[in-house]
Order: structure tokens, then C-alpha cells, then sequence
């Protein structure tokens, strides 16, 4: 491998462009194997048509091709979440732009080996919860399950036949020294990354699409339709089955592959929180009733699946879930308590395994693995401990892989006293060699790093069938031997080459797609989406708003800056209003700092212009909004998507903001996606519940900010000069500036303005408007008892709209000097009436109570 | 013998609770020597579901939802019971040393010695303490055997702990029971299962009840029993031994089996999740224990 660097020194420069030119510095680990080169420096053949399109450029253009790859996971939205981070941000989606290459040969033993070893990981849990004929002929020790914390005894007689088990599996694989491909880890019980390998491939068949065509790269889809009409016939039974996609939420890493699984496979996404047991089976609560669920397929690990019978503190499970199964009143997949299948201490025992179960000999192998609950292989560990790697035998407890042979002397010896105090629970393995493959590099050249890659399998009752591509993963730089997404990895699309060029691609035949079996949608929203559709438009409008009045405000001081700023009651009043309007107390209200606020206001302006941590600050408003977009992911349209992305790089110079005055442009701009982002639910949504509810959002919002800025300027009173001024601001706030200025003389005075933002009817930014339009909605949604009385969330409109078209405000208004209390009163109730009715609405459609554990007690 | 048992369990709520779900643990298993004859469950409110099965450990097992708005919610056992006395073992053979009988272990793959292998292992609310008889100051005797180990185990607890009701909870972790020295029967069988464990002994826990005898002369309390817990060690030669170190006693006839695991939270008798309820619940349980004739 050396060989190829050293000739490359000393051959001649050749053109740029040329192969030899790209890989001028790609310079493989000495034995350690390589994907691209093969020991002697020669590329592999499969590459060949690769290289050839990677000479066609230059390293500009290769630089111009990661670019061109980043900008499309941008677009597409692709994101996961690291959990490490406090902020909780998604991070793009990090994908390197040359993608992994496997040769026909080699995959058609992959492909047999994953189908075997898929077999034999569903013969195995049947087994251990069902005949126990592995215990029996020693092949499994009794204590190896025992010790095993995801070995879940009340899960017995959960499993039924004629469902699969292991519906979908993966095994992450390696190229050892020796070249072959190794298993270093399985998942049998929610396997991720499909999602992001078939996103993967979206965007890579777009950067390369030449070559793409070339080589015919075998395609994905074929393996997800297959996927859905396996989840689709586990109950033939039923018609038009309901079928959800269960996942923890969108706290998740791989939330966005939820959303885009639920997609591709036509399936409802929903949390734990959206589904209820009754009469012994699982329903999907929404606006409208009950709807029953058929299958859900997981990707909730096994102990918090439901807090009934597994872990009591899990919130993302379903209370009840193990009853329906035992039962056979929903099929869930994978099967609860596969989490057992992916032990790193199954390697010790499949070969054995699969010659008794299958009469097969393990196709695909493992890396060497020592379980030391058996005293030999204890006493294996203990001896070369230094060349090994020591995990735990469940992912449950400290799951990372401990390195003894780099660890300093008394911490190997404290982790040996562990082992041999518990040897049941520790595993001792090979260090399998990670082969590198190349990838893209800041410069635009090429370099070797580490990965794996993950395979995936699908097995309902018509057999076994194989993703033909994965998700490949590479270590961040050279050198580096973790491969992982927490760690910063980087993914690589996977391609697999057909068996020989112009012959027939087993994928079945393009074009001619068979009928899809129907899946039924949820016939009503579901509670959980739309409280969140909800509180969607009220944190738009509540960002809307904020740098609203934040524009007008730095505008005030920008004007005031020269003039100086002594004395000016305007400009007091309006960082008072922000206080108020943002909530953000003691701020410019407070008794003590108030004053000295006031006079240089700069710093709690700053504050609430940077600080996202910060409650009632302009950032914290988009986070909110940006979270609760997220959490809507699914049901958002690709523009939508685009629009929030464009937020999001929008408000990012606030965070480096120095100067408050300076945020003009930034809120300008900010405030464009923001009225973009409304417009697109005017004009691009489905008037159905969900908008409804969100519109409800919005409306609230707007009013109470209004209510808020009312009580904090026009009800005080102040001189003449400055009321007209903070009349205009509040005006300016409210759209309704030139409107008033068209008026009457007669009719620019405070009642008038009172008139024009709370009783004009037309005017879409007056309270009244805001009633309205709550009330027309509620109207709408589906009402849950037949009863002639208004629900109560209705009541509270209603009334508030009475008061306030009843309400003689021209009395109030007359008598500058006075507090207006009248007036204030009015308003305050107003708060409470838009409070109360959003807390009755809450109640009445979205809210389940929370769940508590219950405990008892022996006493004896 | 021949009993009446009665087992009431009564919570109250501080704010109503919309539904509840439960799994108990409350109908006497299938168990050496001991015949079920009636059994009856009554809760109060009606539950709307109903079903019963039973637990990977053999044990009958029902899950009930109760879906109307409630403050306080009961659930009521009535069931008749015959408990017989052990025959006294004839054929005696010398007792398997400690040794000896962990070898034994390692090679039976029988159905029972295979069952009773899993007890050797860390259960959910017990972490194997392999230095816990050590840390007790418990001398260890390899020549021994499994049944010597047991009592000495439940004549130790007895002697070393004091039974105060009232000071341990389902969730207190036996670190804090040892240093503190006093638990109730949960606690006592918990401590007990692991020191058999941290001798490579298959141990597991065992919920029933107890007829407790009056003092002589005075009459028989109604109530005043609980529900009561032991241990049981497995030994290849002999199967499974039963000790409560609460009472240092081996249990005879007055001992009511209602179900065995791993620990408690397999067995708890009753689990549950409820929606709202407010911060706090108050549990009550009365057993009523009444012997009915000699069988």
C-alpha cells in the first residue's frame, strides 16, 4: 500500500485532472485493507468507472461536487439531533459526496449471509421465549439470558405464530485485515439508517448522475415497497389497515428518518402520547374519537414501550402496549424483547446455533467473541485482555466498548476485578480492522478514512429480503477509528453493482408496479399535532410581533440618538411596552433597575435580541417556532421546509450581535420568512382542522399582544404631543397607520384609534377580528358531545366579544388625566377571557392527563 | 390446613383520576402442597376490562382498566386455600458441599435445574453484590451445603435486623437497608436472595401470606395480617428450599404461596399507571387470613 505513494513521489507530475492527480495523496494505513486500492496499490476494477468520472475533474470540480452535495442535504432538510447538545439543535445531515462501492460478487454473499443470519435471530427469540430447546442442548447458558437486562420475562407469550419477529434487521459489517467483511454489531430490534441511506441515495444519484446511470446502481425502492406490503399483510384480515410508525418524538437523533419512513411507507407518525389502550387493544387518539391501530411498527426501544409492564418511567411508550400484544390485538414490529438479539455475546454462540437450528454452517461471521460466563473463555479474556475489546453483554448500561490495552494500569486492573466479580454480564472481542474508503476532503482531494456499513433486511412470511445498498459511515478524519454519528462521523451512500453489465437487474421489472394494498389514514387529526399546529402560529406570531414593535423601537432610539435622550417619555414608554409585550419582567419595569434601564437601555436590548436562553427574547420566540416546526416535520410541505431553513440562516447573525442598533437589517430580513411563512398557510394550506388550529394560534397570540401593548400605552396617559407619537407607534405595530390617517380629523383621537383596533371588523389586526375568526373556527371543529350548550372554550370567546362590543369607550377616553380604569379593565378581561379560553380548548380537545406510576408494598 | 383468606387493597387519590390501568398479582399460584378452591376478585370501581393470564414464572396475573372518573379505587380477593404439611424426607444422603452443588448447577440442563439457573443472576431491583457477605461479616463456609447456607442466611437477618414496618419503601435499595439494619419482610427476603446469589445460589422471592397465631388466650385480630414474603434456594439434589428470615422459621402450613420471580417487581401485587391522581396516593391493605378446618 506504501508502494503506491512512494512511485507516485517519484513518477512525473502527469496533467492535472488525471487519476493519478486525484489520488496523489490518498495513501492508505499499511495492513489495513482498502476499498478503492487493493494490497499492491491497483485500483479494484468495480472502481473503475468511478475513477474514470473523478479524472474527467478537477479538483475544483470535485470541490464544486461536495459543495453541490452539501447544498441538496440543505434543501432536502436532512438533519439529525446530537444528543450531547444543550442548545438541541438538528444538525445537518453530514454525507460525504463519493459514495461506498461493492462489487456484485461480493454482495450476493453478503445478501445470503444477512437472510441467514436475519433466520436465524427470529429461530432464536422464538426459541428462548417459546420451546427452549437451545437451553436444553447447551447452546445457550441459562445465565447469559438471566444476566441480560434486556431479557424481559413478562414479554412471555407475547410473541405469536405467524408474526415475525425480526421484521427488520441490521448488521453493521467491516473488512477485516484479511479483506473479508466481519459482523461487529447487530440490530434486531429497531434498526436505524434505511431511511437515511435511501435519503442518501436522492442526493447522490443527483451529483453524480452520469456515472449513476453507468454503472446501473441497483435500485432502493423496490426493498421499501416491499417493506410496506410486508407491514401491510400482518394483518390480512383487515380491509384497510391502520399502520403507525411509533417514534420517540423529535428529541430524537434520527427523528428526520422517522418522518421520512412514515412518508415512503404511507404510514401515520405518532408518539407514545397519541395512543391509548382500551378494551384490551390500542387506539390512536384524535380530535374527532378513537381510531384503531392494526401494526405498529417501532422505534421505541423494548423497556419503554409501556410503562405498565416495562420500565415505569418511560414516557414514550403506550400504558397497556404488552396487553394488546399478549392478546394478539395489535402486532407490533420488531416484537418486543428483541433488544436481547443485539448482545455483542450472540457471536460466541451463532455457529453452534446455526447448525442446529438451520443445518447451516454461519455464512456471515462475527468477529471472535469470548462470553466470560464460561470459565475458559474467562480466563481467554483475562489473558489477552490487552489486545481485546470489552463490552457489556447488554447496550442497556455503559454500552460503550472499553479499550483495556490503552488504558493506564490500576483502571484495566479495576475493570479485570469488575469482570471477574460479575462474568456473566461482560464479553471480551477481537478488534476487528476497519478498512478505509475514500472520501472527499475540505480541499476537494480525496483521502482514506475508517467506516462500516450497514446492511438491512426486511423478513415477513413470504421470506427474506435484502436492501441492496446501506448506510455507510465513515470516522471524521483520517485515523480515527470511532465511527459514529454522535461523534461527528460522516455518511456515504452505498452502491451496489449489478451482476454483469446489460444483464437484467433483479430488482423485478421498472415500470410495471403492482397495485398498492390500501393503508387507512387517521380519519381525524391526532390530539398531539394539533396542540402543536396550535402552538406553531402562535409562536410565529409571537415572533412576528416581538420584532415588530423591536423595528419600530430601534428605529425610535436610531432617530432620538442624535437629538439626545433626555427626558423623552416616548421612548420610555415603548421599552416598557417590549417588557411587557415580551414578558420579560423585571426588564424596563422593573422597580429598582428601571430607571438606570431606561437611560441606557442597551444591554437588556441585547440581551433580548441574542440570548435564546433567555425567556421572551426574539431568539428564544424562533426557537420555539423552529421546535414545534420540527415536531410537525412530517406534515409540512417541502417548501414549508425551505422557507424555515431560510429562518433559521436568517436569524443566525443575531446570536453575534454587538450593538442592538445594528439589528434592523437582520430583523428586516428575518421578518420576510416570517411573513412568507404566513403567507404559505393563507394560501398553500388545506382549510381543514389542522389550519384551523393552527389559525386559532395565531389569533390568540395576536390578540393578547395586542391587549398587551394597548394596556402598556394608549390606557396610560401621558401629553398630547407624545400620546399622537405613541398613538403612531402603536398604530405602526397594528398595520393600521395609514388607515387612521386617512380618517377624519374628527375621528384621529385615542377613541378613534380604540375603535379601529379593537371593534373594526374588517381590519384583520383588530381584537375583534380575532374573536371572530376563533369563533368561526371552533364552530368548525368537530364537536366531541352531542349537546346543544356551548363548550366552554367557546363561551369564553363569546362573551369576551360581547364585552367588547358593548363597551362605551368614548366615555372612557374622554378625560385626559385619569387612568382610563375603565378602559383597562375592559382590556385586562380580554387577557383573561383569550387565557381561559385557550386553557378550556386545551382541555376539551388536546390534553391527556399525565400518567403517574402506581406502587404497592409488602408489609409483612 | 384449610383457610379463608381475605385481601383488600385500597387507594385514595389527593385529585380524581381519569383511568387507570392495572397488573396484579393477587390469585395464589399453582405450588407444592397447596390446593386452590374458590377464588373471587371484586374492584370497585366496575372495571371496564378484564383479562387474565399468566406470567412467564407461572404465576396467574390479570390486567383491569378502569375508565371512569374515580377518587379512590378497591380491589377485594376472597379465596379458599388448602395447605399441606412437607412429609419429613426419608432417604437422606449426605448434603452436596457448596462446591460440589455450583458444579452440579453448571452441567444440569433438566427443566428444573435449567429455571433455577437463571436465579443466580442480577434481577431488576437487585445488582449481584459478590462481596456482600463480606461487607455483612458473614462467614463462608465451601463445605457446607445449600440448605445449611439458607438457614444461616435467614437466622443471620433475623438475628441482625430489626422488623420496623413504616421505614423502608418498595424503591429503598438494599444498600440503605443494611446500613440502616431494619426493614420489613421484602426488604429481609431481598437481602437473603442476594447473599444466596452472591454465593452462586439460585434464589428467588415468594409472595403469600402468613397465619399469624394470636397470643395465647386472646382473640383472633381480623386485619391485622399482612401480606408476607420469603426466599427459596435451589438445590440440584433436593429442588427448591424455602426460609423467611423475617420469623428465622421454614415455612410449614401456615404459609399461603401466592406467587414467586426474581424479585419483587416481578410479583408486586399490584402495579399500575393512573392519569391524573394528583402528586400523592394513599394505599391501604388488610389481609384476613382465617383458618376453616384441619383440611
Amino acid at each position: 500500500m506504501n508502494g503506491m505513494k512512494q512511485a507516485q513521489d517519484t513518477a512525473p507530475r502527469r496533467q492535472p485532472g488525471s487519476r493519478r492527480d486525484v489520488l496523489h495523496d490518498y495513501a492508505p494505513v499499511a495492513g489495513n485493507a482498502d476499498e478503492l486500492l487493493l494490497p499492491d496499490g491497483r485500483p479494484r476494477a468495480h472502481w473503475l468507472p468511478l475513477l474514470r468520472a473523478l479524472e474527467a475533474h478537477e479538483g475544483a470540480t470535485l470541490r464544486g461536487i461536495g459543495r453541490e452535495t452539501r447544498r441538496l442535504v440543505d434543501e432536502l432538510g436532512v438533519t439529525y439531533h446530537v444528543y450531547s447538545d444543550p442548545a438541541g439543535v438538528q444538525r445537518p445531515w453530514p454525507l460525504d459526496a463519493l459514495p461506498q462501492l461493492l462489487d456484485p460478487g461480493e454482495w450476493a454473499s453478503i445478501e445470503h449471509g444477512l437472510s441467514q443470519r436475519a433466520r436465524l435471530f427470529e429461530w432464536i427469540l422464538r426459541d428462548v421465549f417459546g420451546p427452549g430447546e437451545l437451553l436444553r442442548a447447551n447452546l445457550v447458558p441459562p445465565e447469559f439470558l438471566a444476566a441480560h437486562a434486556g431479557f424481559l420475562p413478562v414479554l412471555k407469550g407475547s410473541l405469536h405464530a405467524g408474526l415475525p419477529v425480526v421484521s427488520l434487521y441490521a448488521a453493521d459489517l467491516a473488512r477485516d485485515r484479511d479483506g473479508r467483511f466481519r459482523v461487529i454489531g447487530d440490530r434486531a430490534q429497531a434498526p436505524s439508517g434505511s431511511g437515511y441511506a435511501l435519503q442518501n441515495r436522492e442526493i447522490l444519484s443527483r451529483t453524480w448522475p452520469a456515472t449513476f446511470a453507468e454503472l446501473g446502481v441497483r435500485d432502493l425502492g423496490p426493498f421499501f415497497d416491499g417493506l410496506h406490503r410486508g407491514l401491510r399483510d400482518l394483518v390480512p384480515d383487515v380491509a384497510e389497515p391502520r399502520i403507525v410508525l411509533l417514534s420517540p418524538g423529535p428529541l430524537n437523533e434520527a427523528w428526520f428518518e422517522h418522518v421520512l419512513l412514515a412518508r415512503r411507507l404511507g404510514l401515520v407518525l405518532v408518539q407514545g402520547q397519541d395512543l391509548v389502550f382500551r378494551d384490551g387493544r390500542i387506539w390512536l387518539s384524535t380530535l374527532g374519537q378513537l381510531e384503531r391501530v392494526d401494526v405498529i411498527l417501532r422505534r421505541v426501544d423494548d423497556a419503554w414501550c409501556d410503562p405498565l409492564s416495562l420500565d415505569p418511567d418511560s414516557r414514550l411508550g403506550v400504558a397497556g402496549l404488552v396487553e394488546a400484544v399478549r392478546h394478539r390485538n395489535v402486532v407490533v414490529t420488531n416484537a418486543l424483547g428483541t433488544g436481547l438479539l443485539e448482545s455483542p455475546a450472540w457471536p460466541a454462540f451463532l455457529p453452534a446455533i446455526a447448525r442446529f437450528a438451520l443445518g447451516e454452517d454461519l455464512l456471515l461471521p462475527s468477529v471472535a467473541t469470548w462470553w466470560c460466563g464460561d470459565p475458559d473463555s474467562l480466563e481467554h479474556v483475562m489473558t489477552h485482555g490487552h489486545d481485546l475489546v470489552v463490552r457489556s453483554i447488554d447496550r442497556i448500561e455503559g454500552g460503550r466498548p472499553l479499550f483495556p490495552g490503552e488504558m493506564p494500569g490500576p483502571e484495566r486492573e479495576a475493570l479485570y476485578r469488575q469482570i471477574r466479580a460479575q462474568p456473566t454480564r461482560f464479553v471480551g472481542q477481537e478488534r476487528a480492522g476497519l478498512s478505509t474508503m475514500p472520501c472527499l476532503d475540505e480541499q476537494g482531494g480525496v483521502e482514506p478514512r475508517h467506516g462500516t456499513v450497514r446492511v438491512f433486511a426486511s423478513q415477513f412470511a413470504g421470506g427474506v429480503q435484502v436492501l441492496p445498498g446501506g448506510l455507510t459511515r465513515v470516522a471524521r478524519r483520517p485515523g480515527d477509528r470511532l465511527v459514529s454519528n454522535q461523534e461527528g462521523g460522516v455518511s456515504k451512500d452505498t452502491w451496489v453493482l449489478p451482476p454483469a453489465a446489460g444483464a437484467v437487474a433483479p430488482d423485478g421489472q421498472p415500470g410495471v408496479a403492482a397495485p398498492e394494498p390500501g393503508v387507512r389514514l387517521p380519519a381525524s387529526l391526532p390530539r398531539r399535532v394539533a396542540d402543536d399546529l396550535l402552538w406553531a402560529g402562535r409562536y410565529a406570531e409571537r415572533a412576528e410581533g416581538l420584532i415588530r414593535w423591536f423595528r419600530l423601537l430601534l428605529r425610535r432610539l436610531q432617530a432620538i440618538r442624535t437629538e439626545g435622550r433626555a427626558g423623552d417619555g416616548v421612548t420610555d414608554r415603548m421599552l416598557r411596552a417590549l417588557t411587557h409585550l415580551s414578558c420579560s419582567y423585571p426588564g424596563f419595569v422593573g422597580p429598582d433597575s428601571a430607571e438606570q434601564g431606561l437611560l441606557h437601555p442597551e444591554a437588556e436590548l441585547l440581551r433580548l435580541l441574542t440570548d435564546s436562553g433567555a425567556p421572551g427574547s426574539v431568539p428564544a420566540a424562533l426557537a420555539a417556532l423552529q421546535n414545534t416546526a420540527n415536531a410537525l416535520l412530517d406534515r409540512l410541505s417541502a417548501d414549508s421546509v425551505r422557507v424555515l431553513s431560510g429562518l433559521r440562516d436568517a436569524a443566525q447573525p443575531l446570536a453575534a450581535l454587538r450593538d442592538p442598533l445594528a439589528a434592523g437589517g437582520v430583523l428586516d430580513d428575518v421578518t420576510v420568512h416570517l411573513l412568507a411563512l404566513s403567507g404559505l398557510a393563507q394560501e398553500s394550506m388545506l382549510r381543514e382542522d389542522g389550519w384551523r388550529f393552527m389559525d386559532c394560534g395565531r389569533r390568540l397570540e395576536r390578540g393578547l399582544m395586542l391587549v398587551n401593548l394597548l394596556r402598556a400605552t394608549v390606557v396610560v396617559p401621558s401629553a398630547q404631543r407624545e400620546a399622537a407619537l405613541l398613538n403612531n407607534m402603536v398604530l405602526a405595530f397594528a398595520e393600521s397607520l395609514s388607515v387612521y390617517r386617512a380618517q377624519p380629523a374628527s375621528r384621529r383621537d385615542d377613541a378613534g384609534l380604540l375603535d379601529l383596533l379593537l371593534l373594526e371588523t374588517g381590519n384583520p389586526r383588530a381584537l375583534i377580528y380575532q374573536l371572530d375568526r376563533l369563533l368561526e373556527h371552533l364552530e368548525r371543529l368537530p364537536r366531541l358531545e352531542r349537546q346543544p350548550r356551548l363548550p366552554e372554550h367557546a363561551r369564553h370567546f363569546e362573551e369576551a366579544r360581547a364585552r367588547l362590543r358593548l363597551a362605551a369607550i368614548e366615555d372612557w377616553t374622554a378625560g385626559p388625566g385619569t387612568m382610563r380604569n375603565e378602559l383597562d379593565g375592559l382590556l385586562a378581561a380580554q387577557q383573561q377571557a383569550l387565557d381561559a379560553g385557550y386553557r378550556a380548548l386545551f382541555a376539551h380537545y388536546l390534553a391527556p392527563a399525565p400518567t403517574l406510576p402506581l406502587v404497592g408494598r409488602m408489609d409483612g | 390446613m384449610k383457610y379463608r383468606v381475605r385481601h383488600i387493597t385500597r387507594y385514595r387519590y389527593a385529585a380524581p383520576v381519569h383511568g387507570s390501568l392495572n397488573e396484579l398479582h393477587l390469585k395464589p399460584r399453582r405450588a407444592p402442597l397447596q390446593q386452590l378452591h374458590h377464588y373471587r376478585l371484586e374492584a370497585e370501581p366496575r372495571p371496564r376490562y378484564l383479562a387474565e393470564h399468566v406470567d412467564a414464572f407461572g404465576n396467574p396475573a390479570c390486567v383491569l382498566n378502569i375508565d371512569q372518573v374515580h377518587r379512590e379505587w378497591n380491589v377485594t380477593t376472597v379465596f379458599e386455600v388448602t395447605r399441606h404439611a412437607a412429609e419429613a424426607e426419608l432417604a437422606f444422603e449426605p448434603p452436596l458441599s457448596l462446591e460440589a452443588a455450583r458444579a452440579r448447577l453448571r452441567q444440569d440442563v433438566d427443566t428444573a435445574a435449567l429455571d433455577a439457573r437463571g436465579y443466580t443472576q442480577a434481577s431488576p431491583l437487585l445488582p449481584l453484590q459478590p462481596d456482600l457477605l463480606r461487607r455483612l461479616c458473614l462467614p463462608e463456609d465451601a463445605d457446607q451445603g445449600i440448605e445449611a447456607v439458607g438457614r444461616q442466611v435467614s437466622r443471620f437477618i433475623h438475628r441482625e435486623f430489626a422488623y420496623r414496618p413504616g421505614q423502608t419503601e418498595v424503591s429503598t435499595p438494599l444498600s440503605r437497608v443494611i446500613e440502616s439494619r431494619m426493614g420489613v419482610c421484602q426488604d429481609f427476603a431481598h437481602l437473603a436472595i442476594a447473599c444466596s446469589r452472591a454465593l452462586g445460589i439460585p434464589a428467588r422471592y415468594v409472595s403469600g401470606y402468613l397465619e399469624t397465631r394470636p397470643p395465647e388466650g386472646a382473640e383472633r385480630l381480623v386485619g391485622a395480617d399482612a401480606t408476607h414474603a420469603w426466599f427459596a434456594v435451589y438445590d440440584p439434589a433436593r429442588g427448591w428450599l424455602e426460609f423467611d428470615p423475617t420469623n428465622d422459621a421454614v415455612p410449614d402450613q401456615r404459609y399461603i404461596t401466592l406467587a414467586w420471580g426474581r424479585d419483587y417487581s416481578d410479583v408486586a401485587p399490584v402495579r399500575g399507571v393512573v392519569r391524573g391522581g394528583g402528586q400523592d396516593h394513599d394505599l391501604q391493605v388488610s389481609v384476613d387470613v382465617q383458618p376453616i378446618g384441619q383440611d
